[in-house]
């Protein structure tokens, strides 16, 4: 029962994180207004984006791949194929902005939403698999 | 989590008062945003849409949409991290699950429906008011409730 329980949670994430990557692709769109206006400005504007998202999606990246441990189906070497890879994504999306180029941001962006957003759907199939 | 779904639970005093910090934050937490965002939206529910919506009788700027959508946003991020949390420390140390499901479920749709609707509020005003402010009030409450319940557990049975 308690397994199942784990199951519901783990299920519930992988949705609010599909909402939370989609509203923060929404709001670059917004910001970006239709990829033309975002620009570096300073470093204090940068840090003010960079700062939450390095430790926030860092903490969402270990919440999301900390359940992969629990499926068997995986290898572990794919395992450690995706984790360093989500982390390095991070990395550059935190980054991107300080490069003062729309092309580079966007790329990092949709390469970081797409990341996370596939992860929670394949956290979601499984957790519909095994129940 | 794993260090939560830890067996050793009945052993470990550090493990419990570890827990049982991070619950009674987690109760700050959700009292003070509850707070917060009382008192930077509006107690009332006109007063909710006046300030989200903005009034043109009263010459009172709408909150610029990329604002909500930020909020929206940032909501969701604690909402996730603190219920997270909360329902995994529930689920290890309050017994009965069959009557579990239920508060779970409450907790995170409502949390996601809080945000939908706040998102809301400017396309379908006093509607969209009503539904932020129960979902947003119940995924509170019933965290807070859980989170109680586990403290109450934890000190008393484990």
């Amino acid at each position: 029962m308690k397994q199942r329980l784990y199951r519901h949670i783990i299920g519930w994430i992988a949705i609010l994180t599909i909402a939370l990557v989609l509203s923060g692709a929404w709001l670059f769109l917004i910001h970006t207004n239709g990829l033309s206006a975002m620009r570096y400005t300073s470093l204090e504007s940068w840090l003010e984006i960079s700062v939450p998202h390095v430790v926030g999606m860092g903490s969402v990246a270990f919440i999301l791949l900390h359940f992969f441990l629990f499926i068997e189906s995986i290898s572990s070497r794919l395992l450690l194929t995706i984790i360093p890879i989500t982390y390095l994504f991070t990395i550059i999306d935190a980054f991107s902005a300080f490069l003062d180029s729309i092309l580079f941001k966007s790329i990092s962006v949709s390469l970081i939403t797409v990341t996370f957003a596939v992860i929670a759907i394949f956290l979601l199939t499984k957790v519909k698999d095994e129940e | 989590m794993r260090f939560i779904v830890t067996n050793e639970l009945k052993k470990s005093i550090a493990i419990r008062w570890m827990i049982g910090g991070v619950m009674v934050l987690i109760l700050l937490f959700l009292a003070g945003h509850l707070l917060l965002e009382a008192i930077q939206l509006g107690w009332r529910p006109n007063d909710v849409l006046q300030t989200v919506a903005g009034n043109e009788d009263e010459f009172i700027d709408p909150l610029p949409f990329d604002e909500i959508l930020l909020r929206a946003h940032i909501n969701l991020f604690f909402a996730m991290i603190v219920l997270a949390i909360g329902a995994s420390a529930y689920v290890r140390i309050v017994p009965n699950s069959k009557q579990k499901i239920l508060p779970i479920t409450v907790i995170f749709s409502t949390a996601l429906f809080a945000q939908i609707s706040l998102i809301l509020i400017r396309s379908f005003g006093l509607p969209a008011v009503w539904i932020w402010i129960v979902t947003s009030m119940l995924w509170h409450t019933v965290a807070g409730l859980m989170v109680i319940r586990t403290l109450w557990y934890l000190g008393h049975h484990s």
